[in-house]
C-alpha cells in the first residue's frame, strides 16, 4: 500500500531507523489491519441508500397548464401538477452529454393570481453547467436554452409569458464532464 | 421519470443531447454534480465507494459496530442534504470523512462518562484479545492466524487508549492512506499538528506493542 502517494510532506523521515517507533511488530500489526477484509455481515451501504431514498423530496408542485395556457383543465377547475423532482430529473437527463453536464439547477417558481382570481404559477430555470474544454460555449448555451424551453413546454404546458432559462458555464473539464 | 418521458422529452431534444446513465466510471466530482440534481444512482455510487472505508474508520474510533454505523449513516444523510455546499475545494473523500469524524467525536463525547481506558484495561487484564470488532486476520497458517489476530486485537486495544486526535490521525494516515494535508482538512487542524499527533501515536503504539516482540 503506497501510503505516501500524493502527500505533500515527507513521511516517517522524522522517525529513527530502529527502536519502538520503527517497531517491526507495529509495522506488522498495521499491515494486518490494512489487510483486514470488510465484514460482509455488516454492510451498511443498503441502509444508507434506503435512508437517502427516504430523504429525496418531491419538491414543490408545479402546475401543468392547459394548451391555452390556463392553469386549470376544465370548467370545474381541475388541475394537473408535476413534482419538482420530476422536472429536475428530466433536466438532468437531458442536459447530461459528452460535452456538457449539469452542475446546479434552481427551479424558480413564481406564484400569482389571475385576473379572475385563480392561482397562477410561472416557472423559470437557472442552470449551471460544466463543459468540455474546447466546446463552443456560446453554442452550448444557446442549444441548452432552446432545448430546455422545449422541455418546459412539454412538461408544464405553455406559459402565459415567456419563460426565462439562464444557462451559466461555471467550469470546463479536459474530458467528458459527465464522467470526469 | 419514465412515466413522463412520453411528453417531456421530444425526439429532437433527445437527439441533440444523448443520455448518459452509466455511472460506473464517473469521477467523484461528476457523481456529486449528478447527485445534486437528485440522481440517487450517482449518490449510491458515492456510498459504495466510500462507506466501507468510513465505517472501518468509525469502528476503529469508537470500537462498536452499531455506534460506528450510526455515525456513518448520519454522515451520508448530512452529505446528501448538503451536496450544494460541496464546492470541490477539498476532495470528496476528505469531505465525507470529515462529516463522519464529526459524528464520531459527538459519540465519543456522549460516551465519555464511561472512560474508555478503564473499559479497555479491564478487558485486557483477562483476555488480550477481548476488544474484538468481529474481523479475522487473513492467514493460511492456523498458528500465524491466531498470532495475527491477537496482535491485531492488541493494536485495536492500544488504539482505543490513544487520545482521540492521535487515534484519528494514525488511522487516517496508516489505514486510510491520507496525506497530511488531507488529514488536517478532515480533522480541522493543521498539517504540523497532524505530524505531531502522528509521531506521538506511533511512539505510544510502538511502546504498547513491545511485549509482542
Amino acid at each position: 500500500m503506497a501510503l505516501d502517494e500524493g502527500t505533500d510532506l515527507p513521511d516517517r523521515t522524522d522517525l529513527p531507523e530502529s527502536g519502538p517507533l520503527r517497531s517491526a511488530v507495529l509495522e506488522r500489526a498495521t499491515s494486518a489491519m490494512r489487510a483486514e477484509p470488510p465484514d460482509r455481515h455488516f454492510d451498511i451501504t443498503s441502509t444508507v441508500k434506503q435512508r437517502v431514498h427516504g430523504l429525496v423530496s418531491a419538491g414543490r408542485e408545479l402546475v401543468v397548464h392547459a394548451p391555452d395556457g390556463a392553469p386549470t383543465h376544465d370548467a370545474a377547475g381541475s388541475r394537473v401538477t408535476v413534482a419538482e423532482r420530476v422536472l429536475r430529473a428530466a433536466v438532468r437527463r437531458a442536459v447530461t452529454g459528452p460535452d456538457v453536464a449539469p452542475d446546479r439547477l434552481r427551479v424558480v417558481v413564481e406564484e400569482g393570481t389571475s385576473p379572475s382570481g385563480a392561482p397562477t404559477q410561472h416557472v423559470d430555470l437557472e442552470l449551471d453547467v460544466v463543459a468540455r474544454y474546447g466546446t463552443d460555449l456560446r453554442r452550448v448555451g444557446d442549444e441548452l436554452r432552446a432545448d430546455l424551453l422545449v422541455l418546459l413546454d412539454a412538461t408544464l404546458g405553455p406559459a402565459t409569458r415567456p419563460r426565462l432559462v439562464d444557462v451559466a458555464v461555471v467550469d470546463v473539464t479536459p474530458d467528458d464532464p459527465s464522467e470526469g | 421519470m419514465g412515466d413522463l418521458r412520453h411528453f417531456c422529452c421530444p425526439a429532437p431534444f433527445l437527439g441533440a443531447l444523448p443520455h448518459y446513465d452509466d455511472v460506473t466510471a464517473r469521477t467523484d466530482l461528476a457523481l456529486v454534480r449528478a447527485a445534486r440534481l437528485d440522481d440517487e444512482d450517482a449518490f449510491a455510487e458515492i456510498v459504495d465507494r466510500y462507506a466501507p472505508g468510513m465505517l472501518r474508520y468509525a469502528m476503529r474510533m469508537v470500537g462498536e459496530q452499531d455506534l460506528a454505523a450510526d455515525a456513518v449513516q448520519e454522515a451520508f444523510v448530512s452529505a446528501w442534504r448538503n451536496l450544494d455546499s460541496f464546492e470541490g475545494r477539498s476532495t470528496l473523500k476528505t469531505w465525507l470523512y470529515r462529516l463522519a469524524h464529526r459524528r464520531v467525536v459527538d459519540l465519543l463525547r456522549v460516551r465519555r462518562a464511561v472512560p474508555v481506558d478503564d473499559e479497555v484495561l479491564a478487558h485486557q487484564g483477562d483476555h488480550p484479545g477481548s476488544v474484538t470488532l468481529g474481523w479475522t486476520a487473513p492467514s493460511t497458517d492456523p498458528l500465524q492466524a491466531v498470532l495475527d489476530r491477537e496482535l491485531l486485537d492488541a493494536l485495536r486495544a492500544a488504539l482505543l487508549e490513544l487520545p482521540e486526535q492521535q487515534r484519528a490521525t494514525w488511522l487516517l494516515r496508516e489505514i486510510e492512506g491520507m496525506g497530511y494535508q488531507e488529514i488536517a482538512e478532515t480533522l480541522g487542524t493543521t498539517a504540523a499538528s497532524v505530524r505531531g499527533n502522528l509521531h506521538r501515536a506511533r511512539t505510544t503504539l510502538g511502546v504498547k506493542l513491545e511485549r509482542w516482540r
